[in-house]
């Protein structure tokens, strides 16, 4: 075989896209993605400068992208991200972003290239394809693809793509969202992979679709044509290297900077990493309006094997249900890529030859790798964030054992939107979403505490946007963010805070409004190695409200969520209120001067919360990053006023001392011998004793896993009759139906009294 | 491009571990949080930091540890903690030094999770 600078082009020469996916399929299988480096091992100075230009153009197209996009979730959270990719699909060179979508684009030209597409409609010069349909790449009908091939006289060189998060899809709820939905068709427009444009122009019958079938065409219209911009530039800046470089060094190029990425990414996990398998294990709630709630199941086995591969197995996860909670075989390959490339690949080139060191078992129908007709939505948010919380974890144990300390950091994922439609302050039809995805705060490290409100795990350079953004172009104002005090997880290094936020409906009349969420009633981002799970988020509202007249007397009204057993809503507002909200909640009307309450899901702790440094917890505590009950109850702190300002404060050192010894040996008077609460907790499940909703979710794993199932009976030491949980049917305590939650009669709240 | 590799990290680890802890089996890695795995008598075990032994580094080292369900609201109360009918916030502890070792916030009726079963006979 050749191993020359020219060797791929010329082997390449004259086949078709599809042609040369089974090609490169065929060399995959064989251990590589390219087989030499010529270039890199030849020409070291070229090459690197060489990505560097490369690499540079995917950024500053994803730049473009935001400059032109309409939306704010694109221009101000930049939840974008644009790449360039080999002609066979895969990416080469990726900027900063949803890095989620890595691999999404990959997926869509190979499921184009496999279905014939270059026959009919044909792949051409010019030509616009547009995806949001997750079986062919993506989370969700959010997930917007824009891809375009690039030729060079008549040669297919590279595809370029852009993605972007919309806010409207024409789903059954504003924001593509809602938490009734059983199947695909309550979604809106899904669109597989289908010629939207040509010449670097947007189809008529296309926008028409896209007018008729959605609430706000005009910003998912303008985002795409963001990313028709950035194509457009990624592809003249392409052809500008080619000319450079030759047609011969770019093609072979772009293949040895993939197999590089493969390479490193291998040798990495091989010289650093102990083998072995890594664990992971949490929970989601679906709770779908007016129908009983359940639990999921996420569960994640990863082995790193001695040739530096990493094998992920998701057996034991929960099967697919009628529920939005769903994902793709496609969208849980890029979940593992998006968890990973920030992690362990980041200093790897992550791109397409990285994930070549990934294999997995993704088993069919499951959560991950749903159905056609399964409906996706909320799975990023839920089954994805719990997936990529386990990664997290894995990996972090995994650097923990090797002694990379510095590496290791606790999960934090979790996020909530509300999605609402209406209109905005020039009486322009609007959809928006709100929940500052982007602010929730990053884990507890080996080392040191999480950063609060600055972290999205899908979108680790996202931003919250500005809140004056948000009230010029949405029906919602805001009155107050904030850091949410004890929202990060306990931890001897505790998760950062997540964002605070209360918003009042102006200007509008209507807004229809629901809500993505999990981490409510369980834990879907758990803590490390002692630390504890993320809280779950808070959702309120108030119907109804006196705030037009609380502000009109100058009196007080909410600006932070406040103490638990009573809210800031609770104390100032007159209304119907909904506090502790169902994260799950279905469309429903909000008029002027109704309130929205959100307190998002953070990051978890590491570490026995025992062990905290007090001083640190006196700084939480001058910082409101916590409370003196938690200081007290959690951290095992004596606090101590030293002056008259609230950050006046130490700790008594001999007080605190004695009080964490106390709390110690609590615990082990509490608790019990492993083995003794196995017997125990047998015996609960032989006789059904435990919760309905909790023996609904095993059940369903017994059936539909029987590797999962024998490994439970095994834990549990369970008789090899044993085939179901009794459901006790007469268990009134369990919660049934998912309801709007219990809105409170005015006349009981204080905020009614003044 | 990569950082620098760092062959030799775990046994500096190691090293710097020994010399922190009051008993002699040869470190042979820090796997968590207070735990480690040492050599003792041939065999590979995993041991506390205070000197507690857990059995082999094969078997789940929970098996071993002192267990309390703790109520979600103890941690974050009302509205702001999980929901103990839904789960339960499993809190192991050694039973030689009561430190929590690690806490599975875990739905009720679920088995022991085994978070890291290495491969050191290669």
């Amino acid at each position: 075989m050749e191993n020359t600078i020219g060797a791929y082009a010329r082997e390449t020469a004259g086949l078709g896209l599809k042609d040369l996916i089974l090609k490169k399929d065929e060399c995959i299988k064989q251990g590589y993605y390219w087989r030499h480096m010529p270039i890199k091992e030849e020409q070291k100075v070229e090459y690197q400068v060489f990505y560097a230009k490369l690499l540079q153009i995917a950024v500053n197209a994803k730049e473009l992208i935001r400059y032109v996009a309409g939306s704010v979730v694109v221009k101000e959270a930049g939840e974008c991200i644009a790449g360039i990719y080999t002609p066979e699909g895969h990416a080469a060179v990726l900027s900063t972003g949803v890095l989620l979508h890595v691999w999404s684009m990959t997926e869509v030209v190979r499921f184009m290239a496999l279905n014939d597409y270059e026959k009919n409609p044909g792949i051409n010069e010019g030509d616009v394809f547009f995806n949001n349909d997750p079986h062919c790449g993506g989370q969700h009908a959010q997930d917007q693809f824009i891809i375009s091939p690039i030729f060079y006289e008549g040669r297919l060189v590279a595809w370029v793509g852009g993605m972007s998060h919309e806010m409207e899809t024409g789903a059954t709820g504003p924001g593509g969202y809602d938490p009734s939905a059983v199947n695909r068709y309550y979604e809106g427009l899904l669109m597989s992979p289908t010629k939207v444009g040509t010449n670097n122009t947007l189809n008529n019958d296309f926008k028409i679709t896209v007018e008729h079938g959605t609430r706000d065409a005009t910003i998912w219209l303008m985002d795409t044509q963001a990313k028709m911009s950035a194509n457009i530039y990624m592809r003249n800046a392409i052809i500008e290297l080619v000319k450079q470089y030759g047609i011969e060094f770019y093609l072979e190029a772009v293949q040895e900077i993939v197999e590089d990425g493969r390479r490193a990414t291998l040798e990495k996990i091989k010289s650093r990493f102990l083998p072995g398998v890594y664990r992971g294990r949490t929970f989601v709630d679906a709770m779908v309006p007016n129908r009983e709630s359940r639990c999921i199941q996420s569960n994640m086995e990863m082995t790193v094997d001695k040739d530096g591969y990493l094998n992920f197995d998701l057996e034991g996860s929960s099967q697919e249900g009628p529920w939005p909670w769903n994902g793709t075989s496609c969208s849980t390959r890029a979940t593992f890529f998006c968890a990973l490339a920030q992690n362990l690949m980041y200093d790897c080139k992550f791109n397409a030859g990285s994930y070549l060191a990934i294999r997995s078992k993704i088993p069919d129908r499951s959560v991950y790798a749903c159905s056609l007709q399964s409906a996706t939505h909320k799975y990023i948010g839920s089954v994805g964030a719990a997936l990529t919380g386990e990664l997290f974890s894995a990996i972090s144990r995994m650097y923990y054992a090797a002694g990379y300390l510095e590496e290791v950091v606790a999960p934090a994922v979790g996020s909530i939107s509300t999605f609402h439609y209406g209109q905005d302050e020039s009486g322009r039809r609007a959809t928006w979403a709100m929940g500052g995805a982007a602010a929730g705060g990053s884990g507890g490290r080996a080392l040191k505490d999480g950063i609060h409100t600055h972290y999205f795990c899908f979108n680790p350079e996202g931003d919250c946007a500005d809140a004056e953004v948000y009230d010029r172009t949405t029906a919602s104002m805001y009155l107050a963010r904030s850091h949410g005090p004890d929202s990060g997880g306990f931890g001897k290094y505790r998760g950062g805070c997540s964002l605070d936020l209360i918003a009042m409906i102006h200007k509008a009349g209507n807004v229809v409004i629901n809500t993505g969420g999990v981490n409510y009633h369980v834990p879907n981002i758990q803590g490390l190695m002692g630390g504890y799970p993320t809280p779950p988020l808070v959702l309120n509202f108030a119907f109804d409200t006196n705030m037009k007249d609380l502000m009109a007397r100058g009196k007080p009204y909410p600006l932070h969520l406040g103490p638990p057993e009573e809210t800031e809503m609770e104390k100032y507002v007159c209304g119907t209120l909904d506090i502790a909200a169902p994260t799950a909640y279905p469309n429903t009307d909000l008029h002027n001067y109704d309130l929205i309450q959100i307190r998002l899901s953070s990051a978890a702790g590491f570490g026995d919360p025992l062990e905290r440094d007090p001083k640190a917890i006196v700084k939480d505590l001058a910082d409101g990053a916590t409370t003196e009950r938690a200081a007290r109850d959690v951290y095992g702190a004596v606090i101590k006023k030293t002056g008259p300002l609230p950050q006046d404060l130490d700790y008594d050192r001999e007080q605190t001392a004695s009080l964490r010894k106390k709390l110690r040996a609590e615990r082990g008077r509490k608790a019990i011998p492993a083995r003794q609460y196995i017997a125990q907790q047998r015996e609960r499940l032989l006789k059904g004793d435990i919760p309905r909703v909790c023996a609904l979710m095993i059940n369903d794993l017994l059936r539909f896993s029987p590797k999962w199932r024998d490994r439970f009976k095994k834990e549990w030491g369970l008789p090899a009759s044993f085939e179901q949980i009794p459901i006790l049917v007469d268990d009134r305590k369990e919660p049934s139906l998912t309801k709007l939650g219990q809105k409170q009669p005015s006349a009981m709240l204080k905020g009614c009294q003044s | 491009m990569t950082q620098p590799l760092e062959k030799d990290r775990l046994v500096a680890v190691a090293r710097e571990e020994q010399d922190k802890v009051r008993w002699k089996e040869r470190i042979l890695v820090h796997l968590q949080e207070h735990l480690f795995i040492v050599e003792k008598a041939g065999q590979k075990v995993v041991k506390c930091e205070c000197g507690h032994e857990f059995g082999s580094y094969k078997t789940n080292w929970k098996l071993e540890a002192l267990v309390y369900d703790r109520n979600p609201k103890d941690i974050y109360p009302g509205i702001t903690g999980h929901n103990p009918e839904w789960c339960t916030y499993r809190e192991f502890y050694c039973p030689g030094c009561l430190a929590q070792l690690e806490v599975e916030g875990v739905s009720h009726g679920m088995p022991f999770l085994f978070n890291v079963e290495l491969d050191l006979e290669g």
